[in-house]
């Protein structure tokens, strides 16, 4: 316990330099502005933001990337409130309550409460995934592939099970993910697959340029290419408009349960920020004396969903500091982040860099201060944003986007790659497959390939004599034997149900 | 029209036809055994779950009724083809006009095409812009941009 709170000393000294401080500060206004502009995704704007990162030292690197993620939460809430138009995804249910408050007059009020409520979610779950990280790490460091195997089978299941609408869909593009990550010379065997002759495929496609087409090309040409709404901006100030002690007093366990459900739930792989305020909302709403006020304008409805969505996105972080296994396609950015500057987050990654590691930890406390002083009194400010023109923003960030992807390799054929992989993203998503899904698939490729090849090797093509030698996988996959029987009983159910309906 | 109330139907078949195509090729490469699996293991193992459950979601979606996509309902698709347009265009310009002249050209052709009114001003946003990501890339990156083919 000592040891942690020097370490975090440590990592305070590291973090209160002016560049770092400068580097959280970016972070964390790129990510309140993203969270306010609908049509613009965290995984999209790391990706951009990645190749401006090169220069930079590590640790600035990851502080910057890390405070685009915190720092959308916060935006994403402005937007629910004053519009009635989640940001973000994880912002959704912020909607419910939120609007109702603007609509009353209290949009002031409303996107207090959600500030107060995103930094103490924060700060709950930094203190948590502190804990559960270094603990995590110290367990996984008796892993063995047939566990890593396991752990990204059933991380993978879980996530096609709880993110998208359709699981069997879930599977399919888990399945395309892992393929494309084949591309190119194999690592284990030094063959080459799927390259068509193309030289520039020899090295395979850059993750980072597939996001930036998957998620950032499709979300600017759909940007783009929508039909134009008239953004109705409801009138607040934020004039008196503080919560008073009393109402302080009521949103204050909100608040703590919200963060508490939004952390464990955010534990689960794939169940992301938008399930964990789902979840915290419908627990608030059931614990409430008055669950009749909920969805009317209740300032508990804001406070819980927010503080848990701003919690899930540091249990989020759990699994890919400890393990190196991201389970939603913004970690696997982040991961990606780690990877370009020459870290590879995983069991080893606390103890061989702490300084990174307790660093990151505390610019996340520092980034979080600054995003709640930032969020309170400027919120007119950037409910303003909401103003700009759309239809020069837009194409302004598309081309940053293709010089971005390009400066990764000083290649064209990256561009090239990012407008295909844009138009099938935009398909894709519109026809329900679920791209986290396809991007955790792709990055997590060379690890599952790696993991079974080699148990397969190890257990000589038996996989249930490494079940029995390894009772950690063991237990794992017969979760993931539940998960299937129950999701497969569960659609078997629906489908007699509609033909007997029919 | 009417293609775009099957758009679920023609994706599902299109992801199931791609899926046979990689399972084709993964089946050409080295597959070793389940002891000592080879490069075409884990492309075998994937490519045969795809075209598996593929093949089952392609007869769901073709037992249902047509529906456009609720993303595909606002869409303005002359816009569409036009991004797509722009976007193709600048991938070729920037191999013989460099990065500067491309940049600047397909910008100034985007924001119109997103319906962004005045010219002039629309020519004045993308002079800036481009100087300004040339320089940030190029000196304070140190990121070689394409440069016109006669250079």
């Amino acid at each position: 316990m000592l040891d942690s709170l020097i370490l975090l000393g440590q990592g305070f000294i590291a973090s209160l330099t002016p560049i770092n401080l400068l580097a959280a500060f970016c972070g964390v206004l790129i990510g309140t502005l993203i969270g306010i502009l609908p049509g613009l995704g965290i995984s999209g704007t790391v990706a951009i933001l990645l190749p401006i990162s090169y220069g930079m030292n590590p640790l600035t690197a990851i502080v910057l990337i890390a405070g685009v993620y915190y720092g959308a939460q916060y935006g994403g809430a402005i937007t629910s409130v004053l519009v009635n138009m989640p940001g973000e995804a994880t912002s959704i249910v912020t909607c419910f309550d939120g609007f109702p408050l603007a609509q009353k007059g209290q949009g002031g009020k409303a996107l207090a409460v959600s500030a107060i409520a995103s930094f103490v979610g924060s700060i709950i779950g930094l203190v948590g995934m502190t804990f559960c990280a270094t603990q995590l790490a110290r367990i996984a460091l008796s892993f063995g592939k047939g566990e890593f195997f396991a752990i990204v089978v059933f991380g993978l299941l879980l996530l096609t099970n709880l993110s998208g609408k359709n699981r069997l869909k879930g599977i399919i593009v888990v399945c395309i993910g892992v393929l494309v990550g084949c591309i190119g010379i194999d690592e284990l065997f030094g063959t080459l697959r799927f390259t068509f002759g193309v030289v520039d495929l020899y090295k395979g496609i850059e993750f980072v340029t597939f996001i930036m087409g998957v998620y950032g090309i499709t979300e600017l040409m759909t940007a783009i290419c929508t039909k134009e709404e008239h953004v109705e901006l409801t009138e607040f100030t934020m004039k008196d408009q503080y919560p008073d002690r009393k109402e302080m007093k009521e949103i204050s366990g909100a608040m703590i349960r919200g963060s508490l459900v939004g952390f464990f739930v955010g534990l689960v792989p794939g169940a992301g920020a938008t399930i964990s305020s789902f979840a915290a909302y419908g627990f608030e709403k059931s614990y409430s004396k008055h669950p009749e006020k909920f969805g009317t304008g209740c300032l508990q409805g804001v406070a819980a969903p927010e503080a848990s969505n701003n919690s899930a996105i540091y249990a989020g972080m759990v699994p890919l500091l400890s393990l190196g296994l991201p389970f939603t396609s913004s970690m696997a950015m982040l991961m990606s982040a780690f990877i370009v500057h020459g870290i590879t987050p995983g069991p080893l990654f606390i103890a061989e860099h702490p300084d990174l590691f307790w660093g990151l930890i505390a610019s996340m406390f520092i980034g979080n201060i600054m995003l709640l002083i930032i969020n309170l009194p400027l919120v007119g400010l950037w409910a303003s944003l909401l103003k700009v023109d759309f239809s020069i923003l837009m194409p302004i960030i598309t081309f940053i986007t293709f010089t971005g992807g390009y400066a990764i390799n000083n290649n064209l054929f990256d561009i090239g790659v990012m407008i295909v992989c844009g138009i099938l993203g935009f398909f894709l998503r519109a026809t329900g497959y679920n791209m986290a899904a396809l991007a955790v698939g792709m990055f997590l490729s060379g690890t599952l390939e790696d993991a079974l090849a080699g148990t397969m090797s190890l257990y000589h093509g038996n996989l249930f004599a490494m079940l029995g030698d390894r009772p950690i996988a063991a237990v794992i996959m017969a979760v993931c034997l539940i998960v299937v029987l129950l999701s497969s009983g569960k659609s078997i159910k629906k489908y007699i149900s509609a033909k007997g309906k029919a | 029209m009417v293609l775009r109330g099957k758009v679920y139907k023609v994706v599902s078949i299109c992801i199931l036809l791609a899926g046979i195509v990689v399972l084709g090729l993964s089946l050409k490469l080295p597959f070793g055994s389940f002891s000592h699996p080879k490069a075409g293991f884990v492309p075998t193992v994937f490519s045969v779950i795809w075209v598996f459950l593929a093949a089952i979601s392609c007869v769901l979606e073709l037992r249902k009724p047509d529906k456009t996509p609720d993303g595909f309902k606002d869409i303005d698709w002359k816009k569409w083809f036009m991004y797509i347009a722009i976007c193709v265009v600048y991938l070729i310009l920037l191999h013989i006009a460099g990065y500067l002249v491309s940049t600047f050209i397909c910008l100034v052709a985007m924001i119109k095409m997103a319906g962004y009114g005045s010219l002039r001003k629309s020519i004045v946003i993308s002079l800036i812009f481009t100087v300004l990501v040339y320089l940030l890339f190029a000196y304070a990156m140190n990121i070689s941009l394409p440069k016109p083919f006669f250079m």
